[in-house]
């Protein structure tokens, strides 16, 4: 069956509703991304923006509706599309440093360094990870999207307030690789509360905090 | 297999990163075993009697506060999201995990077993016999640890309630070790119990890997 599936379908999500407890924290909320599309998730604090891309990431199960790619339900722990989901916690171990934590990830997914250094990490890759600030942090976060690979899959990005912690300057570099990303037809769902890519018109999703 | 040691590789590292922690549970150890000579007094028939069960739970307790922190780190830093990502299945990372946690704790403790071999009186010939069948033990208790620790990851006060699960599981690996140990101290063969040992390990290396694999399932879930 997941051969047959082809990475250039559409991501569909169609109504899916999360509850925390027994809270409802999204209602509804059904939205396409095909190959190549961007799509800001926006909305007060406690509005399920990050509940709502664990559930894309398959950390969190749905509680009602459907994850699809094309004509096939979608499962992301098992689907041909790689995943990467960049939210704190990033997956560091605060005790190594950067450049290993950087290197451990990219043998483990079989990703090659060294990586262009757009976001400078190099200026603190032998500091150990705990020493770091949080955007030092979220820059070292955003490298792993810039590890090499052989294939030409083109991945789903998970953001989640990719851009809250860095400066001016690494803000734009994001936008340039998000930019680069979808037009080589990578797809990215980013939760944000800063303008992110506008001149790529992003499809927006408002979400609504629930009292 | 390749991620597997990736994944033994990452362990290794943090683990030489955090050598404190091994020091601390082999002091812990150490102590047990020179309070328990204190409180029994110094009679040597005696000590050699209780000698090979002090050992044995001596090192369950102080190895049992340690499997808390096993998968509660990677936990919260995170890394058990990411591995979810790595297209290899959750149980590659726990099962590697473990066998990295098992050498870390195991080896240093196999090292001060000659010396305390000698503080409590036990013929120093009969070494690599206690080494093995604690070797094969710890082996156990440990893939327990795994199940016990990933099942109560994320729940408050984890650490007490994954030692009141483990030591009541650990007691089928107790029985056997002892008796291993007391058999070799009244010159009887000692396969049979190391062969029960081995069984359970294989049992748990059995049972454990998909156990652990829907512990941190669930404790991602439930994040």
């Amino acid at each position: 069956m997941v051969a047959l599936q082809s990475i250039d379908d559409e991501l569909f999500l169609s109504k899916v509703s999360i509850f925390r407890g027994h809270k409802l924290i999204v209602d509804e909320i059904s939205f396409r991304l095909p190959a190549g599309g961007i799509c800001l998730l926006q909305g007060p604090n406690g509005a399920g923006k990050t509940s709502l891309l664990r559930v894309v990431a398959g950390f969190l199960p749905a509680n009602a509706g459907v994850l699809s790619l094309g004509a096939h339900l979608f499962n992301p722990v098992t689907s041909i599309l790689p995943i990467w989901y960049i939210g704190a916690p990033f997956g560091f171990h605060p005790s190594l440093t950067a450049a290993k934590n950087l290197s451990q990830i990219a043998s483990m997914r079989n990703l090659s360094l060294p990586i262009d250094d757009s976001f400078h990490i190099k200026d603190f890759a032998d500091q150990p990870l705990r020493t770091l600030s949080s955007g030092q942090l979220q820059r070292l976060a955003l490298s792993q999207l810039l590890l090499r690979k052989d294939s030409h899959t083109p991945d789903l990005w998970l953001l989640d307030e990719p851009n809250s912690a860095l400066d001016s300057y690494h803000c734009l570099v994001l936008e340039t690789m998000i930019e680069e990303h979808v037009r080589s037809g990578g797809r990215v769902i980013a939760a944000t509360h800063q303008p992110l890519c506008e001149h790529l018109s992003p499809e927006i999703i408002q979400l609504e905090a629930r009292k | 297999m390749l991620i597997f040691w990736h994944y033994f590789k990452r362990e290794f590292e943090i683990s030489i990163s955090q050598a404190t922690d091994i020091l601390s549970q082999i002091g812990f150890f150490m102590l047990i075993m020179v309070l328990f000579p204190l409180a029994l007094g110094p009679d040597p028939d005696q000590l050699k009697q209780f000698g090979i069960a002090i050992i044995w739970i001596a090192a369950f307790v102080s190895i049992v506060p340690a499997y808390e922190r096993l998968f509660s780190d990677d936990y919260t830093h995170g890394f058990i999201e990411k591995a979810l990502h790595n297209a290899q299945p959750l149980g590659c990372y726990a099962a590697a995990k473990c066998f990295c946690f098992f050498l870390v704790t195991t080896v240093p403790l196999l090292i001060i077993l000659p010396v305390i071999c000698l503080m409590i009186g036990i013929n120093s010939s009969l070494y690599f016999e206690i080494a093995l069948s604690l070797l094969l033990g710890m082996l156990g208790m440990t893939l327990l640890g795994g199940i016990a620790s990933g099942l109560v990851l994320g729940a408050r006060r984890a650490a007490i309630l994954g030692a009141v699960l483990i030591l009541p599981l650990s007691l089928p690996i107790l029985i056997f070790g002892t008796m291993s140990g007391l058999a070799l101290m009244e010159s009887e063969p000692i396969k049979p119990h190391l062969y029960l040992l081995i069984a359970l390990d294989l049992c748990l290396i059995v049972i454990s890997i998909p156990a652990m694999q829907l512990g941190l399932k669930n404790a991602i879930e439930n994040d």
